[in-house]
């Protein structure tokens, strides 16, 4: 199954949205104003669809910045310290989104995909 | 806080009369109705899938209705004499839970559908201290099949309990 292709028809539903509006590159928030109760019915269509474990932490991002806060009061690398957090993502993934922590959310399409696939690959 | 009074018609906020059976992902209960709207079947579901999110969460969350995402009611006009509930959780993720839900008489399926729930932390709207023995203690008495032994007094007590 195209991992991405299918998480943007749930998406398209989810959100009431044209799926040729979505993106890889689109984020979630920002862009398609997705809420959190939008979320939490995310996380269950992915798990329907895929078949894999969901943990809502992990694939929205939620503790991205208190684990930043962490990293920097351990003087810790912080991409590295994150990327312990969210292995699901790479390494130029993550420091793209440090540099884009300033602009809000930074949760994208392609991350959720990266999520499913990782899950699939580790179970 | 004051106790708040509201005048549903309903004898109480509850409307699973037992848990009949339940495991890991299903669940079944009973509900006897009175000349009643499906609305209030709709409800019923609700509840029943509701009280199966806290028991797999070991109550220590709180639970509730995120959506309906989708309910076909077979049954027009009220409902009237002794239904079978059951649920199944078909799809879930740490935070949110997805069942398909059935209301049947007769072994016909009158209302059906799929609910979509979630669970946040207890907070100090919600209070743990509070709300957990409730929930645990409602879960018993209707495993126990003994709806009014949740309220001692009366069933009307149980709504002032909820909106405390």
């Amino acid at each position: 199954m195209d991992i991405l292709k299918k998480t943007k028809e749930i998406l398209a539903e989810i959100l009431d949205i044209d799926e040729e509006e979505i993106a890889p590159e689109t984020y979630l928030i920002r862009d398609m104003n997705a809420e959190s109760i939008d979320l939490l019915e995310l996380a269950v269509a992915l798990n329907s669809a895929f078949n894999i474990k969901i943990n809502d932490d992990e694939i929205f991002l939620r503790n991205l910045r208190p684990y930043l806060t962490e990293a920097k009061e351990k003087q810790a690398d912080e991409v590295a310290y994150l990327l312990e957090n969210f292995p699901f993502l790479t390494k130029d993934r993550m420091t793209q989104i440090l540099d884009d922590l300033q602009g809000g959310p930074v949760l994208k399409v392609k991350d959720l995909a990266g999520y499913v696939a990782w899950r699939e690959e580790t179970s | 806080m004051d106790k708040i009074k509201i005048n549903t018609g309903l004898d109480g906020f509850i409307l699973v009369d037992s848990i009949s059976k339940i495991e890991d992902s299903t669940i079944q209960g009973t509900k006897d109705f009175t000349r009643a709207p499906a609305c209030l079947g709709i409800e019923s579901l609700a509840q029943l899938g509701a009280l199966h999110v806290r028991f797999i969460t070991g109550f220590e969350r709180h639970a509730f209705l995120l959506k309906i995402i989708r309910c076909k009611i077979l049954e027009t006009g009220v409902l009237t004499g002794k239904y079978l509930l059951d649920g199944t959780l078909i799809n879930r993720s740490g935070l949110a839970f997805s069942y398909r839900l059935r209301a049947q008489k007769e072994n016909e399926a009158q209302i059906k559908g799929e609910f979509l729930y979630a669970t946040v932390d207890y907070d100090n709207r919600f209070k743990k201290e509070k709300l957990k023995q409730h929930y645990q203690k409602v879960f018993s008495c209707l495993q126990s099949g003994s709806k009014t032994g949740c309220c001692p007094k009366s069933r009307r007590d149980c709504t002032e309990i909820r909106l405390k």
